[in-house]
């Protein structure tokens, strides 16, 4: 028992038990089986007889013997078994046992049946066919109704039955199998004595001797036959609980048998008769066997003449004697015993790769094999080819295309959330994809060589080397601006809106640093979307042949400009940003809250001002004060402060106040000087100034639907603000100090409204914050040079540079009357430039106010206004009309030369300005408007609006010599072009700017 | 039947080989291959400081200092670092860092001199492939300072940034020149297919106050 070998097989592996297996068929049966895989034990005496049987298998790992001593043991041994082979028909040999050995027999089927149900293995009982046609001829011949109690034919009779009623009460997969004689070269002798009669007879007599009249029945089966019938009978599961017939199906007498034999050339030459004493012979079989194994599928593999002959060497053999088989005997076939087959999927793969597999098959495969392997490896190289050269690279491109689709409609979505990861996510797939795409495209290039569409080619590489660069440039866009957008999503602000107090201590340095180390990730960005950009300007997308694609890669200009001037705005506020945030020290920026309805210099009258502290990106402090209150403050302190000597001039006002800071138009010099005030107040210094008026504060008015005010019954609107402003103007004279407590209130309240938003709250009034600083309502300028050019060159600053505006006159308003009026002034400007040379130009600048107010109560009233004309430094001066009494003056100030009088206007009248002037190109060529490159000469006009300014319309016209002509129309939208002269008339709401380019005869 | 199945084994054949090829693309481990890359890759990164010696670091693996060639790298986008090494603590010289495109059969050129507080001198230059059909080969030129002159073979040729410009195969000289910036010249090679970057870098021009005259009248 010790010598199984059972631990060392794996688990996939089946097991079979062979069970008086030490025999020709049980032998041929365990080789089958072993060669298929299986592990075998077979259990048998083992003695001298079944020595020869088993001695080749005793070679083999896979076998293992067992005696029947302890044959209970080997089941409780056993962990598993799959199939059980009873070969009973081996022992039925005996005619004759004794009780013990009938009843041990019994014991041992009985053993190997219940362990089958245990281990739900698959049965397969063996008998014999022989001795059960004897059994059936029994009840019909009174004499062979005499049976011994222990013959063979009982055991027999005694196994089927229980093996039946064990089948039938258990469900177990059981089958029994009656086997017919067996003959083949193998049997040494054949387990029939009237066969073994008949071969000896043929071998060795020269006749065959025939008792009685040769009319018994024999069923034979080929020993291959026998054995592929016993395994494929087992391993089907549709033979569960069936009695089946393995044999020729033909019925064979005695007397057919002797002359076959008598023609396969055998010793004997004739067949004589005999009477049989014994003679238990039937005269009339009646036996009709189990249904045959041909039905479950088997066939006969051996033909009988051939199993005849094999059987007829073993006779001669034995007795050492030559034999010539009749030549006119069938040559047998090698037929394989054993058929492989396939399962229907197993079958359909089989087919499918059959030229694969055929590749590697063996040399002495066929020729017509080798043809169709080398067929299939020029289909297999063909379409290889094709698809790397063809499929792939429009298949692939196709794919991408629709990967690169989807990211891309889902990005904007993630970008808008501010969701960092996810949106690198989808640009490195679809980067990833265009890289694809490009790959694609160049592999394709030889189709469109030979269809000759080389310009699609280029335009589909440019527009791929477009999608990578913008791709990539977006995707280190997201990495560049990762710590300002984490700032953006986790800033919480100190400052609460209803005042309660400090909500949060954070600051949010390692945001503000993380924006400075970025810088390098933004400078390739940049990069990268600039080369996008510029060879997308070069794209004929007229190429593309489907209008759906056209239309996208149109639509790709504006994505693009839009991305570059995004990424190069975020470039130049990255220079300066941290510092605004306060990343090292605390900065102070002053905010200027203007009244329009009285326009002063940068917007309006000052009513109140905030002062604002940020420190570590938080905001650290927060004061908004009545400017009335300031100058009290000053005043009762002593302190004063010297203002501009044009405004004293001007105005004849000598005290230092706060509240007319703003004399100058430039917002810059206003810093400085409020810096004197705040410094005064005990602020410190400043770094920066916002000025807000009372539009900017309509237009947030609007956003929130109103606000509530403390004191105020009604909640603030954009339409009542202003009755409510004059309700607090009622008895306010010039230079007096009534307190501006409404218009204070209101700052007070907005200004925490806002500061108290989160970030991403204060993203959703980015429109409305950029057309406030458009229109001028937000105004900001800043200490740090960086942020200062960054708000100037969009016109945000308030800034009057005499190197921009070095043409058109700039009008500056400095309303200084009890009565406003500037809601009810309707003004308008003319310009006229005339281009007399590339050297000289003449221009004529008109103004004409037309007060609207119908009475002299406030709001309405006389227009008192201090008029200020800028022209360029070097402006020639020729005729000044207009001013109140025509009495102005002039005087240079940062670059320009001023002309500045009072220019009043009575209620329901109307008042002109005039002045005329000329500029020619000095000897250094600095600060002419016009520019000159060989033929091609550029006139630039700058307009410059005052802020708080209303309902003002411009019109501008150009006269230009004859010879010349507009070169570049582009700069002509709204400029109409008649006999040498540009018309433009508009709603001057803003800065606005003309470039025109025209060509002058060489 | 037997055309049936050719017809699949070719459908799946080249079901297989698409889902290989998208995968799995070629470029994507062929310069990885030992032995392979040599000839495939043939990039090669060169890497100069005038007036200084550099710690050179690509994609954060150190390569030891300046000068420096280092050949064959698979092509991709690479990330150098450069640290000056000095011992004069009167200056600090900040970490400078360059992203370049390898593609095969390239070379990249950092010519660089580093100075205090992220000023820099010189130019880099690498190539990225413009695979259309035209036997020009195409030119980028980004300056770091704003309205600079660029010329090529002394010819005034832009204002600003030079991009995409398309130019028979050939070595040109670029000049780049600013008002207040030391002027950078620098030789390269247009190449058919590839579109040559040059970045440069120009240091302010130091005033010299010694030179100022105090003029009377």
């Amino acid at each position: 028992m010790s010598n199984l070998r059972l631990n060392k097989i794996k688990s996939n592996v089946p097991i079979s038990v062979l069970v008086n297996g030490a025999n020709r068929i049980g032998s041929l049966v365990a080789q089958s089986l072993v060669d298929q895989g299986s592990y075998v034990i077979i259990v048998d005496k083992f003695n001298s007889d079944t020595k020869e049987y088993i001695s080749d298998l005793k070679k083999s790992e896979l076998v293992d013997f067992f005696d029947f001593k302890g044959y209970e043991s080997l089941f409780k041994t056993l962990k598993r078994f799959d199939y059980l082979f009873y070969f009973l028909n081996e022992r039925l040999e005996t005619v004759e046992f004794d009780s013990k050995s009938f009843l041990q027999e019994t014991k041992y089927l009985e053993q190997s049946l219940t362990a089958t149900k245990k281990f739900k293995a698959k049965f397969s009982l063996i008998t014999s066919l022989e001795l059960n046609r004897e059994l059936a001829n029994r009840t019909n011949i009174a004499e062979l109704a005499k049976p011994s109690p222990y013959s063979n034919v009982e055991l027999q009779k005694y196994c089927e039955t229980m093996v039946a009623e064990f089948c039938d009460r258990t469900k177990s997969n059981i089958r029994i199998i009656r086997l017919g004689t067996v003959i083949g070269k193998g049997i040494k002798k054949i387990n029939s004595e009237v066969l073994d009669d008949l071969f000896i007879d043929s071998s060795q007599h020269v006749q065959i001797t025939i008792k009685g009249e040769g009319l018994d029945v024999h069923n034979l089966i080929h020993e291959s036959d026998a054995v592929y019938g016993i395994l494929k009978l087992t391993f089907l599961d549709n033979t569960k609980g069936e009695v089946i017939t393995l044999s020729n199906k033909n019925n064979y007498t005695t007397l057919s048998l002797a002359y076959k034999l008598l023609e396969l050339n055998t010793n004997a030459e004739s067949i004589r008769f005999v009477d049989n004493p014994d003679d238990k012979f039937v005269v009339r079989d009646i036996y009709v066997p189990a249904p045959y194994a041909t039905k479950f599928g088997w066939t006969q593999q051996v033909t009988l003449e051939e199993a005849m002959i094999e059987q007829m060497q073993v006779y001669y053999d034995n007795i050492d004697k030559s034999w010539n088989v009749s030549l006119d005997t069938p040559v047998k076939k090698d037929k394989p015993t054993v058929k492989v087959t396939k399962t229907k999927m197993g079958a359909f793969f089989s087919d499918l790769f059959y030229p694969i597999t055929h590749l590697f098959a063996k040399e002495e495969d066929s020729k017509k094999t080798r043809l169709g392997i080398l067929k299939g490896a020029f289909i297999t190289v063909i379409v290889c080819v094709a698809t790397y050269f063809l499929i792939y690279p429009i298949v692939g491109t196709f794919i991408s295309y629709k990967v690169i689709d989807k990211n891309i409609d889902s990005l904007s979505t993630s970008i808008f959330d501010n969701d960092a990861e996810e949106s690198k996510e989808k640009l490195s797939i679809v980067s990833t994809n265009i890289r694809k795409i490009s790959d694609n495209v160049t592999q394709l290039q030889w189709l469109f060589k030979v269809t000759k569409q080389n310009k699609l080619y280029d335009t589909l590489t440019e527009l791929v080397y477009v999608g990578e660069n913008a791709v990539d440039g977006a995707i280190k866009l997201v990495d560049a601006t990762y710590p300002l957008v984490s700032y953006i999503k986790d800033f919480e602000p100190a400052i609460s809106f209803d005042g309660s107090g400090t909500k949060t201590t954070r600051e949010y340095r390692e945001y503000i640093k993380a924006m400075n180390e970025n810088n390098n990730l933004l400078h390739d960005a940049q990069y990268k979307i600039l080369a996008a950009n510029s060879i997308y300007q070069g794209i004929d997308v007229d190429t593309i042949p489907v209008e759906k694609i056209k239309d996208k890669v149109s639509s790709i200009g504006s994505a693009l400009n839009s991305l570059y001037e995004g990424t190069t705005a975020y470039k130049e506020a990255l220079s300066f940003l941290p510092v605004l945030l306060g990343e090292k020290d605390r900065m102070t920026y002053l905010i200027l809250l203007q009244n329009e309805s009285e326009i002063r210099s940068t917007g309006g009258w000052l009513t109140s001002f905030g002062i604002i502290g940020l420190e570590g990106g938080q905001i650290r402090d927060l004061k908004i004060e009545d400017i009335y209150d300031a100058d009290g403050r000053l005043t009762a302190q002593n302190k004063e402060i010297e203002m501009p000597k044009d405004m004293v001039d001007a105005l004849d006002w000598e005290e230092s106040s706060f509240a007319i800071v703003n004399w100058s138009p430039d917002l810059s010099e206003v810093m400085t000087l409020a810096g004197d005030f705040t410094n005064a107040l005990g602020y410190g210094d400043i770094d920066g100034v916002i000025t807000i008026d009372v539009g900017f504060l309509q237009k947030l008015l609007d956003k929130w639907g109103g606000i509530e005010l403390p004191g105020e019954t009604e909640i603030i609107t954009s339409a009542n603000i202003y009755s409510k402003i004059f309700e607090m103007h009622d008895n306010f004279e010039p230079g007096s100090t009534t307190k501006s407590s409404f218009l204070t209130n209101l700052c007070d309240e907005v200004i925490h409204k806002l500061l108290s938003m989160n970030i991403n709250e204060m993203l959703t009034l980015s429109d409305l914050l950029v057309d406030s600083l458009n229109e001028k309502h937000l105004q900001a300028t800043f200490v740090n040079a960086d942020a200062y050019n960054f708000f100037k060159t969009r016109n945000w600053a308030c800034a009057l540079d005499y190197a921009i505006y070095n043409s058109a006159p700039v009008s500056i308003d400095w309303n200084w009357g009890g009565n406003k009026a500037n809601l009810y002034i309707n003004k308008s400007y003319t310009l006229l430039a005339e281009i007399v040379n590339e050297d000289s130009l003449y221009f004529t600048y008109t103004v004409d106010v037309d007060n609207k107010s119908i009475t002299n109560n406030y709001p309405e009233g006389d227009y008192v206004n201090y008029e200020r004309i800028y022209l360029p430094e070097n402006a020639s001066i020729d005729t000044v009309l207009g001013f109140t009494n025509n009495s102005y003056t002039t005087y240079k100030e940062n670059g320009f030369r001023v002309i500045a009088g009072w220019f009043n206007t009575k209620i329901q009248k109307n008042s002109t300005i005039v002045v005329k002037y000329s500029l020619k190109r000095g000897e250094l060529d600095v600060g002419f408007p016009i520019y000159k490159n060989n033929n091609e000469i550029t006139l630039s006009l700058d307009l410059f609006k005052q802020a708080g300014e209303k309902n003002s319309a411009y019109k501008l016209d150009i006269i230009y010599p004859t010879q010349w002509r507009v070169l570049d129309a582009s700069t002509l939208s709204n400029l109409s072009n008649i006999s040498s002269q540009l018309t433009s008339k508009f709603s001057f709401l803003g800065d606005t700017s003309y470039k025109v380019v025209f060509e002058r005869p060489s | 039947m037997k055309k049936g199945k050719t017809a699949l084994f070719v459908t799946i054949l080249i079901v297989a080989v698409c889902a290989l090829l998208y995968f799995f693309p070629v470029n994507s481990w062929i310069g990885k291959l030992p032995l392979v890359s040599k000839f495939y890759n043939n990039t090669s990164i060169e890497i100069f400081t005038r007036n200084c010696t550099a710690k050179v670091s690509i994609n954060g693996k150190e390569y030891g200092e300046t000068p420096l060639t280092v050949d064959d790298l698979p092509e991709g986008e690479y990330t150098i670092t450069l640290d000056r090494i000095s011992s004069d603590k009167d200056f600090f010289y900040n970490r400078q860092t360059f992203t370049i495109e390898l593609p095969q059969n390239t070379t990249a050129r950092l010519d660089i001199e580093i100075g205090p507080s992220d000023t820099m001198q010189g130019a880099v230059l690498y190539y990225t492939p413009m695979k259309i059909s035209s036997e020009n080969g195409f030119l980028m030129v980004t300056p770091s300072v704003n309205n600079a002159n660029i010329y090529i073979d002394s010819t005034f040729t832009q204002k600003g940034t030079i991009s995409n410009l398309e130019l028979p195969v050939k070595e040109y000289k670029v000049n780049v020149t600013a008002d207040g910036y030391e002027s950078v010249e620098m030789p390269v090679l247009v190449r058919k297919g590839y579109l040559l970057n040059l970045k440069t870098f120009h240091f302010p021009v130091p005033v010299i106050l010694d030179e100022t005259k105090m003029i009377a009248e």
